[in-house]
């Protein structure tokens, strides 16, 4: 069976994200998010699935390196996007441990919440988010640069991870390629496997079309407003089986022909669905 | 009634010692007195959650105080158990992923048994007692760690989980959360049953006790070679040997370990020692 191998420090798994910060993602979304910018939304979803990834793998006593993270931004360029601290702990290798993540975020802003005091009841207390990328959008869309750079980051982490759950790539960008088709990238990088199953490629697409509504995991390209979502839809790998229960969980209707696709909707689920432990039924 | 009791543990490969997140409780010492009740536990805390293991020895050790014999003693414990462990929490200065962790809760599964004092025995008109001493024992389980039943070799009993197949990564826990905890109740499993001179009570968190189920369900008998563990005067180095040996060779699942062997035995201050010595002199 495929995607059963244990993650954990002795056996980590690889999160590489690729994120568009070309020009074009400071256009506004599409439908209903028409007041945001792409960049925001980008900025937006790396900062929130990097939060859930760091508590996902946080103890008592610090936060234990499941994973380990890179984040590759293409635009002006194409290169690590780790901000200073962070790439220095790449060391080069645009991977660095989901530790050095937590203890380095750009800044960590404070908000107030109401906590549960444990009796069924409310305390206001001041609580801190983290953020780690503000938007960036300027040059070009560089992505077949991009997948040709993640294809040699997980290669070499294959290289010496060849038992590892399989390394994971998401893809966010509003899918407008100027280097190419990126048909061909997108296939290389899903044929790379490790003992335990192929790549996971996820793409993310953040649609500026009015008629762009959300849609997470779609089985079909027959909703989609133009040939950018269409290639993104059709590059992206098969939603794996283990994914299905939980994306059924929070509401999502999955078939056997479902994509890892997902335009202008939420990414918190995706880091859920992986599987560091056991769950408890009542955790949300 | 007597009881000899082995605690059993090995932290999950990979993990460091302090990083045990199971917990249990008993008496400290090995032999309990014969008028005495005893009370046992084990728990796990979920690995997915923060300060689990401490939730988990929280409530271990309450069981094993006698404060949760029913469901509604479970019930108002865990509720003051968990407004200690938030009081305690919101004392710390946290990183940021920490306080976040922390905000979802503890969850923690709970296993308790409860063993009575002997029945007074039978007296037939002449000649020795009717049969071996015997009394009541009760237990109260929520999640997945199971409490095994062994009479002379053979498996009496498992709860809460009768077969292996019904092992999942998703079991009821106890959370430290109140609304979580909402639907928890109607999942606590009790029982009640006698016990006899001889018995053995094993309780095990989920890794173990799911090989257990199911080499017991594969015909190969695992409660033998536990036993012997249990009893070995290197109990600890030989069931880490152990330990290592079924998960390297025998399917068993790397994940914290615990194992609580509990052996009732025939007392001298048992009523019937003492009338077949008398009727032996």
């Amino acid at each position: 069976m495929s995607y059963t191998a244990e993650i954990s420090r002795v056996n980590p798994a690889c999160l590489l994200f690729l994120i568009d910060q070309s020009l074009s993602m400071a256009d506004p979304f599409g439908g209903s998010g028409a007041h945001k910018r792409k960049s925001e939304g980008v900025a937006d979803a790396i900062n929130r699935l990097l939060q859930e990834l760091v508590i996902k793998c946080a103890k008592s006593e610090g936060v234990r390196d499941y994973y380990h993270v890179g984040v590759i931004g293409y635009g002006g360029r194409v290169d690590s996007a780790l901000h200073g601290a962070l790439n220095g702990a790449a060391n080069g290798r645009d991977l660095v441990s989901i530790s050095h993540v937590a203890d380095h975020p750009l800044r960590v802003e404070e908000r107030i919440r109401r906590m549960d005091d444990g009796a069924g009841g409310l305390v206001e207390q001041t609580v801190k988010f983290p953020v780690w990328f503000d938007p960036v959008a300027n040059g070009s869309t560089p992505m077949c640069q991009a997948l040709e750079r993640a294809h040699r980051v997980v290669s070499a982490w294959l290289a010496d991870h060849p038992d590892s759950f399989p390394p994971i790539v998401i893809n966010i960008t509003d899918g407008e390629s100027t280097d190419g088709d990126p048909e061909a990238g997108m296939a290389a990088l899903k044929a790379l496997r490790s003992s335990d199953g192929d790549v996971l490629l996820f793409n993310i697409h953040l649609s500026s079309r009015p008629n762009a509504v959300p849609l997470i995991f779609p089985d079909s390209a027959r909703d989609l407003p133009d040939h950018h979502a269409v290639t993104l839809f059709n590059g992206a790998s098969p939603l794996p089986e283990f994914m299905h229960p939980l994306a059924r969980e929070y509401g999502i209707p999955v078939t056997a022909q479902s994509r890892a696709f997902v335009m202008n909707a939420d990414l918190v689920a995706l880091i859920q669905a992986l599987d560091i432990g056991t769950r408890p039924a009542n955790l949300r | 009634m007597r009881c000899t009791v082995a605690a059993l543990h090995q932290v999950k490969h990979g993990n460091r010692d302090d990083e045990y997140e199971d917990a249990f409780a008993f008496a400290s010492s090995a032999v309990q007195a014969a008028d005495r009740e005893m009370h046992v536990a084990v728990a796990d805390g979920a690995t997915e959650a923060s300060f689990a293991g401490a939730w988990a020895a929280m409530l271990a050790h309450a069981y094993h105080r006698g404060e949760i014999q029913s469901v509604a003693e479970l019930h108002a414990r865990v509720e003051s158990l968990a407004q200690c462990w938030w009081s305690e929490l919101r004392q710390r200065e946290l990183p940021w992923y920490a306080e976040a962790k922390a905000r979802q809760g503890a969850f923690s599964t709970l296993l308790g048994l409860s063993l009575f004092p002997a029945h007074p025995l039978a007296r037939p008109d002449s000649g020795p007692p009717a049969g071996p001493p015997s009394g009541a024992w009760r237990a109260l389980a929520i999640g997945d760690s199971c409490l095994f039943q062994v009479r002379s070799g053979d498996l009496m009993l498992s709860l809460p989980i009768v077969e292996a197949r019904q092992f999942d990564h998703a079991p009821r826990l106890l959370s430290t959360h109140a609304a979580a905890n909402a639907d928890v109740w109607d999942g606590v499993v009790t029982h009640a049953g006698e016990w006899i001179a001889g018995d053995v009570f094993i309780l095990a968190t989920d890794a173990l006790a799911h090989w257990l189920l199911d080499q017991h369900e594969r015909g190969h008998s695992p409660w033998p070679e536990l036993l012997r563990i249990a009893n070995d005067a290197q109990a600890d180095n030989a069931f880490r040997a152990w330990v290592a040996e079924c998960r390297a060779n025998w399917g068993l699942r790397n994940d914290d370990v615990t194992c609580v062997v509990v052996t009732v035995t025939a007392s001298a201050d048992d009523p019937a020692d003492v009338e077949h010595c008398d009727a032996g002199c």
